[in-house]
């Protein structure tokens, strides 16, 4: 089977997140109820089943798994190696990179695989869910900008910068406010977007330095094990 | 180590990891808070020891001082203002105790998160992944083997590669950067090359013939129904309590807290049974082994 | 029944023009253990995985092939996944999960059977195989020997009446493949399990198999009988790798069935009286230093037991010095020691100014970028040197293909290339014959040969007796992180009792001193 895409897929799944964002605003505005975390949690934990379903109802091939769990490995052992430089991580370059290669879906299941089983080792909280669905959006974005095109550098590095920086960094962020406060305000939100700013162009710029270092022999190799696996023809 | 609340079915650690997680974000009831705070940092002393509790402590301290000052900033729903900012803003004494108590929240859903990551292994979680994905439990399985291997990999690479001159350690800076990237590259190389076998093997083991099933090597018993039929006892007795307006706390614009009724000690005494029920299954099993070893 | 019958039997693979197989009738009987055997690239692997559809390679193919009288293509994907099962070459590759339990589970999970029929499949197969203390470990935590048996585990727990495997012991030290295949002799032996099995190994797989199968550039030039099919090999390049009992046998002008074990071989020549002795070896001139260890101590981590005990020796240049030893005796580390990434805590290195280089294990850690030629431009070494070793290496040919293309034997010479670029005065080879056939090893030992006559010191730390004892100068024993002998080849291994080579074991007490097959024939013929 070659690997199409199935734009439709990729769009209701696109939906469901943006029906998801969209629940969380009416839910927490017009109900008035103050559980902001665990409402979100339980809408992101929706939208995982969901995208999780339908990789799981398209019975993935063997390839595709291992080759995504190759992916997602070393997107963890790249987080693992550089533990010591605070959000200087090569997660989301590489599931930027496996999108590009492969397609939308496979890179939001590698980031958020990738999100989860990072946490094996440094340990799960209530940051898991929200660090998987902003690893797996950055490489689900990617996907629906870059696969299947003529990848230029530039643009791959000015994706990886903003979406690290607002994709990520927004998800990321809005998750801590829910979990520190139920004081949840468009101030408190840009206070706790200035607390995380730094944070989050450190991760950025790092993201576009692997990006820069990574995507091309990545790329290349990718491209040869579809040629191997006779995914390519 | 396999402790005796951790012997019990994934499945019912699961339903009470959420219970008491849920039940403890959910009521801001500074009784509540208290018992699951206590709970869960005893507990954690019970699974890592005393030292391992301190040191989560302090890690969790200046987050907890953080919140207090992050609430009293930007909350000032409060009605008794207590001083007023530079910048108009009031900082009041209810966002200040509430503050207080989020914190406490906060301190004790980390802690719980402890207990879970002592108890929850990734066998366990990829044994429940896998009765809702297979496929996804599969892939998550797969990575967890390949990350130590990747260690082990770029360790020998780096090795093999300075022993002819190539290591990280001489040339320019330029030249030890573009080094270390070649070992990353060297090591994807392998593990993609080896994803071929891999795979065949997955597809010569029947991969892809049927609807996968998943193995269990866990078992439920008695003692996992007895487990579960008290979390969801205790649980649903908290939620009934706070249903029937005996458990209540609100902080804006001033602070209301229930006050102790019968339903509300009901209800308190169900949540802490539900916190306590993990303490309870090691002091029961320790007493069991040792009246059965002493029957020996 | 036979379990597979392949009629004329023909497979190409897209873009090439040679048959990759040609025309092969052949088979396989139920019950028995058939060996394949043949160089590396006759088409064994090929052959093997036709008999299986989901692995089979894509191409062109034609003939057929009946899976217990039925087409085997018409034989549904998921019998095929139960009733055959594979086992690969690598052992860490073909591992899917973390835990040896889960990995066990895998066969049957995704044939869809129910918990019970798992949970008895799992756990026949855990206590089969002695696996029930591993049964929830990590696979990682488990030795190389131990992951191929988990893999043979895993394939057997679904009840398959056909196990195939494809050269399972090349990664494995010799303690392991024994252990291998006592348990695949038991499988066979005990269920009545088709084994069909390619191996390098042919001194202990041969003595076990009931067929001998000889493929010679994708055909079928033999078999039958292995006492009987190895004899018609013998002008066959191919030969060379038989077991010592066997080509002792051919030469003498042995009749009858072939002698396959050790103790067949000693019967045979328990008859011959030795005509000649063997000419005494010109002692070995010690030459120049190259570098020596004295009394080095090393260990991994401050708790961790020593790995190197009080360690000793001389590498001199122009000279071959192979040390062999079982694992953990600390060989690794040697190299480790005299490369300069480990450092001992206690005792001397003195290189003397000499230039070191080692080759892993596995070459493949040397190779990261997309072509041959730019590995070794990697190098920065002038265009002369580098056509100097392109021609020395042989890789000519090759110059524009990716490095994860060529065979594996290419690839090693590829390293060892890059490794020459260093111009290196000492070459460090950690296991260079690991998954090597018989022609394989001949090429790299003449070439250690060729290295070592242009005056580097070559040092070779294997398991590969055999090896050993026929291209170095000098062989010593390592023995818990210290050298127990050191000798040249002839007083080292006919010294040895059990840890020597198959002639020296089949000859003692008869033909004093002879270390190669070649040296008990020239004693004995008439």
């Amino acid at each position: 089977m070659p690997e199409t895409v199935n734009r439709r897929r990729i769009w209701v799944s696109a939906a469901a997140i943006a029906l998801s964002a969209a629940l969380l605003a009416v839910e927490t505005t017009l109900w008035k109820n103050k559980q902001y975390y665990l409402t979100s949690v339980i809408i992101i934990l929706l939208a995982f089943a969901m995208l999780f379903a339908r990789f799981e109802r398209r019975r993935p091939q063997a390839r595709e798994i291992v080759i995504l769990a190759v992916m997602t490995a070393l997107a963890v052992a790249g987080r693992a190696a550089f533990y010591w430089a605070p959000q200087f991580k090569p997660v989301c370059a590489i599931v930027i990179i496996t999108a590009v290669a492969f397609n939308a879906e496979a890179g939001f299941i590698t980031g958020a695989a990738a999100g989860l089983v990072s946490n094996f080792f440094f340990g799960q909280g209530p940051w898991t869910p929200w660090q998987m669905l902003g690893f797996g959006l950055v490489g689900f974005f990617a996907g629906l900008i870059f696969y299947d095109k003529e990848v230029k550098k530039l643009p791959l590095l000015l994706y990886g910068f903003f979406s690290v920086f607002i994709v990520y960094g927004v998800i990321v962020d809005t998750g801590s406010l829910f979990m520190y406060s139920q004081a949840v305000s468009w101030k408190a939100l840009l206070a706790m977007y200035a607390s995380g700013l730094v944070f989050n162009l450190i991760h950025a710029a790092g993201t576009v330095i692997f990006l820069w270092l990574l995507s091309d022999p990545l790329l290349s190799k990718l491209k040869r094990i579809k040629i191997k696996y006779g995914m390519l023809r | 180590m396999n402790r005796a609340f951790s012997s019990l079915h994934p499945f019912v650690g699961m339903a009470y990891f959420i219970a008491v997680l849920t039940l403890t974000m959910l009521y801001m009831h500074p009784v509540l808070l208290l018992i699951s705070l206590l709970a869960s940092a005893s507990y954690v002393g019970i699974l890592k020891g005393v030292k391992k509790l301190l040191k989560t402590l302090a890690c969790i301290i200046p987050f907890m001082l953080l919140m207090g000052v992050f609430n009293a900033l930007f909350n000032n729903a409060g009605q008794t203002p207590l001083f007023y900012l530079s910048n108009g803003n009031a900082v009041t004494r209810e966002a200040l105790i509430y503050g207080v108590f989020a914190s406490m929240m906060f301190a004790g859903v980390i802690l719980w998160f402890a207990c879970f990551n002592e108890i929850m292994t990734s066998d366990k979680l990829l044994f429940l992944f896998g009765k809702f994905s297979p496929s996804v439990s599969l892939l998550l399985s797969m990575a967890l083997r390949l990350v130590p291997r990747f260690g082990e990999k770029i360790r020998n690479i780096s090795k093999s590669r300075a022993q002819i001159g190539l290591g990280t350690e001489s040339g320019g800076i330029a030249r030890r950067f573009s080094n270390s990237a070649r070992i990353l590259s060297v090591a994807v190389s392998w593990a993609l090359e080896g994803s071929i076998t891999t795979a065949d093997s997955m597809k010569s083991r029947g991969y892809g013939t049927a609807r996968r099933t998943s193995f269990s090597i866990y078992r439920f018993d008695t003692r996992d129904a007895a487990a579960l039929t008290i979390t969801v006892a205790a649980a649903a007795a908290v939620i009934a309590a706070v249903l029937a307006g005996g458990i209540y706390a609100r902080y804006y614009p001033s602070i209301i807290i229930s006050a102790a009724t019968p339903v509300s000690v009901c209800g308190t005494a169900a949540f802490a049974l539900l916190c306590f029920i993990p303490h309870f299954t090691e002091v029961r099993e320790a007493y069991i082994w040792r009246r059965s070893a002493s029957a020996i | 029944m036979a379990a597979f019958s392949i009629r004329d039997l023909s497979f190409t693979y897209p873009q090439e023009q040679e048959p990759a197989i040609k025309n092969i009738t052949l088979d396989i009987p139920e019950g028995e253990i058939t060996l394949i055997c043949g160089a590396s690239g006759s088409g064994k692997s090929t052959l093997l995985r036709r008999l299986k559809n989901c692995l089979a390679d894509h191409g062109t193919a034609s003939g057929s092939i009946l899976f217990f009288g039925r087409e085997l293509s018409e034989t549904p994907a998921q019998e095929q996944a139960q009733r055959i099962g594979f086992v690969f070459q690598h052992p860490d590759d073909q591992i899917v999960t973390d835990k040896v339990f889960h990995e066990l589970a895998f066969g049957p999970e995704s044939l869809g059977w129910r918990q019970n029929k798992m949970r008895l499949a799992v756990a026949e197969a855990a206590s089969f195989f002695g696996m029930t203390n591993s049964f929830e470990s990590k696979v990682q935590s488990l030795s190389g020997g131990q992951k191929q048996l988990l893999n043979l585990a895993s394939a057997v727990a679904v009840h398959p009446d056909v196990l195939i495997l494809d050269e399972p012991t090349s990664q494995l030290d010799p303690i392991a493949a024994s252990d291998f295949f006592a348990a695949l002799r038991k499988l066979n032996r005990e269920l009545g399990l088709t084994v069909i099995l390619t191996e390098h190994r042919l001194e202990e797989a041969l003595s076990m198999a009931d067929k001998l199968a000889v493929l010679d550039s994708g055909r079928l030039v033999a078999f039958g009988a292995p006492e009987q099919t190895v004899l018609e090999i013998k002008d066959s390049p191919l030969f060379e790798s038989m077991p010592a009992a066997v080509r002792i046998f051919s030469a003498l002008g042995g009749e009858g069935n072939a002698p396959l074990t050790i103790g067949q071989g000693r019967a045979f020549i328990s008859g011959f009286k030795p005509k000649r002795t063997l000419p005494s070896r010109t002692a070995h001139k010690p030459s120049e230093t190259a570098a020596e260890l004295k009394e080095c101590w090393f260990r991994y981590e401050k708790s961790a037991p020593d790995v190197l005990c009080g360690l000793s020796l001389k590498l001199h240049r122009g000279e071959v010095f192979s040390l062999v030893g079982g694992n953990g005796s600390g060989k690794s580390t040697t190299v480790g020691i005299l490369s300069g990434t480990l450092k001992p805590y206690r005792g001397r290195v003195k290189l003397n100014g000499s230039r070191i280089a080692a080759l892993p294990q596995d070459p493949r850690e040397l190779l990261a970028r997309s072509t041959v030629l730019d590995e070794l431009k990697e190098m920065n070494a002038p265009q002369e040197r580098v056509n100097g070793i392109i021609e020395l290496m042989e890789l000519g040919d090759i110059l524009k293909r990716h490095p994860f293309d060529i065979s594996g034997g290419e690839q090693q010479r590829l390293a060892l290339g890059k490794a020459l670029l260093t111009e290196p005065d000492v070459l460090l080879l950690d296991e260079p014959t690991k998954g090597m056939d018989g022609q394989m090893k001949k090429r790299l030992g003449e070439l250690v040969r060729t290295l070592a006559e242009q005056g580097k010191a070559v040092l070779i730390v294997s398991h590969d007796i055999e090896f050993a004892a026929r291209f170095s100068d000098r062989c010593a024993m390592l023995f818990r992180g210290g050298i127990v002998t050191e000798n040249a080849p002839r007083e080292f291994f006919s010294g040895n009792c059990f840890y020597t080579t198959a002639a020296a074991k089949l000859s003692r007490g008869i033909v004093t001193d002879a270390i190669l097959c070649e040296e008990v024939i020239e004693c004995l013929r008439p």
